[in-house]
């Protein structure tokens, strides 16, 4: 097994992946857990993986299907607290601050709060500007799919927004996704 | 396309750790499984490597139906050393560096069917499965072994248990990445414990650990 080559492409490829992660789980410690175990995972098969014509696809294809398959249990029992400080960060320079954090914690938890599947190809959609082919390659679908499942996952949030009284967020175009 | 979606997901995506911290991480991650691998090969063969030194005297308490409680009955061990030797196979991780490996005792976990009744100070559970459960003093995933101490509930995968744990045969060995102690429950059936060395727990703790571990009706074989 080559290690340097493993290692060249790990370390290369990581920051991005782990990026990834973070946009998926919206977590930082999961998403290390979940690169970290999809990394040593990898190693192990890093002979058949580095003759994939994708392999960063492969990798990205691991992260997700290992965010899907965990524990669903244990998700919905973690709980993240969002410190204030971290929450100002996110409402970025913006006049209405107030306004804009409720909005994007609205967002943010709607996200959570999606199948998997769906929030996997709304990152991989909307955060890492993939085509559909590249969406549904990491996926493992069909393009088509990767259409429905943003549309749902669309849907869903703005659906749930509209519910909780975020209007602002709830009428954007992006939940129509038309692209 | 909406921006705010993009900005909320490229905040999350900020929220990454720091890729070189992780990459040790990994290392150490690779490290351990190559050590497993190892140890399972070595188990194998006639020439595996166990430990063989005496432990001190344990009793079994008779176990309720479909569980397993196997209780040290030792003279309670003295706190450890607060010099920490260099874990094999690197410097210690961020996951035990500075711990002291004092047993305290913990509440078992209700869910868990897998669970301690004495863990390294500041060590808590994180979570289970029915065949595994962990313990960290960092938090993280349940999922990822490296760096928690690890209850595994399994097939025994030992040629010798040169040791006597209450009633049971066992083991104890040391690998890259982590130290192991198999208590062979019968001919199908192991309760194995794994721990980082840098806590460098000594036997007696490493004993009165799996000693006083329960497998509680609901475990189911695996390997994690």
């Amino acid at each position: 097994m080559d290690d340097a080559s493993y290692e060249d492409f790990a370390r290369a490829r990581l920051p991005g992946l782990l990026r990834y992660a973070a946009a998926l789980t919206g977590d930082p410690e999961q998403a290390r857990d979940l690169v970290q175990d999809v990394m040593v995972r990898a190693f192990t098969r890093w002979r058949r993986i580095s003759r994939m014509e994708h392999p960063d696809a492969y990798l990205r294809r691991m992260v997700t299907n290992a965010w899907t398959s965990w524990r669903r249990r244990w998700a919905v029992r973690a709980i993240t607290v969002i410190p204030d400080e971290q929450l100002h960060n996110l409402a970025g320079d913006t006049p209405d601050t107030a306004t804009t954090l409720t909005e994007r914690d609205a967002l943010r938890q709607q996200l959570d709060a999606l199948p998997r599947r769906q929030s996997a190809a709304l990152v991989l959609r909307y955060y890492e500007g993939r085509s559909y082919e590249e969406c549904a390659e990491i996926l493992g679908c069909a393009e088509g799919t990767v259409r429905s499942l943003c549309s749902r996952g669309a849907a869903a949030i703005r659906q749930a927004l509209e519910h909780e009284a975020v209007p602002s967020l709830a009428s954007t175009a992006w939940a129509k996704d038309s692209s | 396309m909406n921006d705010v979606l993009v900005d909320v997901l490229r905040d999350r995506a900020d929220l990454a750790p720091d890729p070189d911290e992780l990459w040790d991480d990994i290392r150490h991650g690779i490290d351990a499984r190559r050590g497993r691998r190892r140890a399972t090969v070595a188990a194998a063969g006639a020439s595996a490597a166990v430990a063989t030194a005496a432990i001190t005297a344990v009793a079994i308490v008779p176990a309720r139906s479909h569980q397993h409680a196997i209780t040290a009955g030792g003279p309670r061990p003295a706190p450890a050393s607060t010099s920490r030797p260099t874990a094999p196979g690197g410097p210690p991780t961020r996951a035990v560096v500075g711990r002291p490996a004092r047993l305290v005792p913990v509440k078992p976990p209700a869910a868990a069917k897998l669970v301690l009744s004495f863990a390294p100070e500041g060590w808590r559970y994180v979570g289970s499965s029915p065949s595994s459960t962990a313990y960290s003093n960092h938090g993280g995933s349940p999922d990822v072994f490296a760096d928690k101490v690890v209850l595994l509930y399994g097939a025994p995968t030992q040629t010798r248990y040169p040791l006597t744990i209450g009633t049971h045969r066992g083991a104890i060995w040391t690998s890259t990445g982590y130290t192991a102690v198999e208590v062979r429950l019968s001919a199908t059936r192991a309760l194995t414990m794994q721990v980082p060395p840098a806590l460098a727990l000594t036997k007696t703790q490493l004993i009165k650990m799996v000693g006083t571990a329960t497998v509680r009706a609901g475990a189911l074989p695996g390997r994690g």
